[in-house]
């Protein structure tokens, strides 16, 4: 059977850290470092979800000279939802088993 | 900024990492080399830049394998290992069953000369074999129509399809390898006079090659589609 879109534990772990602080603008560098995810796993995760429409993303000028500005992220509503969702699932108690009868 | 030799390969990497994205993409580039000039760590920036690299890549290839073009030569190639699948078996129950001449017409594809030569072979293939061909053959062929009609899971059919292809081969190696008598007919029917390179090294050489390329093109293809059609 297919496993669902935007599933995968890198998946989770980017939604759960950019959850955390959902009206935040984060850049690539600091959520590579919490979520431990390198940029060849982080790019695509972020351009995945920015083209389903779960992250909006911001160019920020910097005060350095002679740097570039910053390309920043965070969730939307639909992705904030999709985070609290996946917490949900994650948390969600195992069904009860049935107790066992003795012989 | 430092001017070290990991920082100025760390710029020219995201570059080309930039460049390498498709199209659509194109402001993706440009905050991977933004976001290179803010790592202050050398080290770190040129692994950040290796993983831009990697990720472009990745988008390239997905961006190319999704296109029209590469579906459908993917599809016919797919077909050719169909096609491929049930020659042999066709071939051979033609010739049992002297059906229709269809023993001669397909004789004369084969390499070589006249294909008689190969009779005392097809009398010797056990009937397994030519079942599970065609078993393989029917799982290709699904697999194109899967691919025609740009739905998820060619390659789960396709890989299903080249592992009994595999099997099949390395239960017939096996078994020339234990029977003497079938290796020495597998011998003399492969004799040819003359070698001749396109036929004992690039034929068989694109025969093994391209499947794997197109089972690693099904599978990254697989992958990087959203699953919105079983």
């Amino acid at each position: 059977m297919a496993r669902p879109p935007n599933t995968s534990a890198q998946t989770r772990a980017l939604l759960t850290v950019l959850a955390g602080k959902p009206r935040s603008w984060r850049h690539g560098y600091e959520l590579s470092k919490e979520t431990r995810l390198k940029s060849g796993t982080l790019y695509p995760l972020l351009m995945r979800l920015e083209a389903q429409g779960f992250l909006e993303s911001q160019w920020q000028p910097t005060r350095q000279p002679g740097r570039p500005p910053r390309h920043l992220y965070r969730l939307t509503s639909a992705g904030a939802a999709l985070a609290r969702e996946h917490e949900a699932a994650h948390h969600a108690p195992e069904p009860a088993r049935p107790m066992e009868t003795p012989a | 900024m430092s001017h070290s030799l990991r920082r100025r390969w760390a710029l020219r990497l995201v570059r080309c990492a930039a460049r390498l994205l498709p199209r659509d993409r194109a402001s993706w580039g440009e905050a991977m080399c933004s976001e290179v000039r803010h790592i202050e760590d050398d080290r770190a920036a040129l692994r950040w830049a290796v993983g831009a690299l990697s990720a472009s890549g990745a988008e390239r290839a997905a961006a190319l394998l999704d296109t029209g073009i590469a579906t459908w030569g993917l599809a016919l190639l797919t077909l050719c290992q169909a096609l491929g699948m049930f020659f042999a078996p066709i071939l051979i129950i033609a010739w049992r069953v002297r059906w229709l001449r269809i023993d001669d017409l397909l004789g004369g594809l084969l390499p070589g000369d006249h294909y008689p030569r190969f009779i005392r072979l097809m009398n010797a293939t056990p009937s397994w074999q030519l079942a599970l061909w065609i078993a393989a053959g029917l799982l290709f062929l699904a697999a194109t129509w899967r691919l025609a009609r740009a739905r998820h899971g060619a390659f789960a059919l396709f890989a299903t399809a080249l592992a009994l292809t595999y099997t099949v081969s390395g239960v017939a190696w096996m078994e020339r390898a234990t029977h003497p008598a079938l290796a020495e007919l597998y011998r003399r029917t492969y004799a040819f006079p003359r070698p001749a390179f396109r036929r004992d090294v690039l034929v068989p050489l694109a025969l093994q090659l391209l499947p794997l390329l197109a089972a690693t093109a099904l599978w990254w293809r697989d992958r990087s589609q959203p699953r919105s059609s079983a």
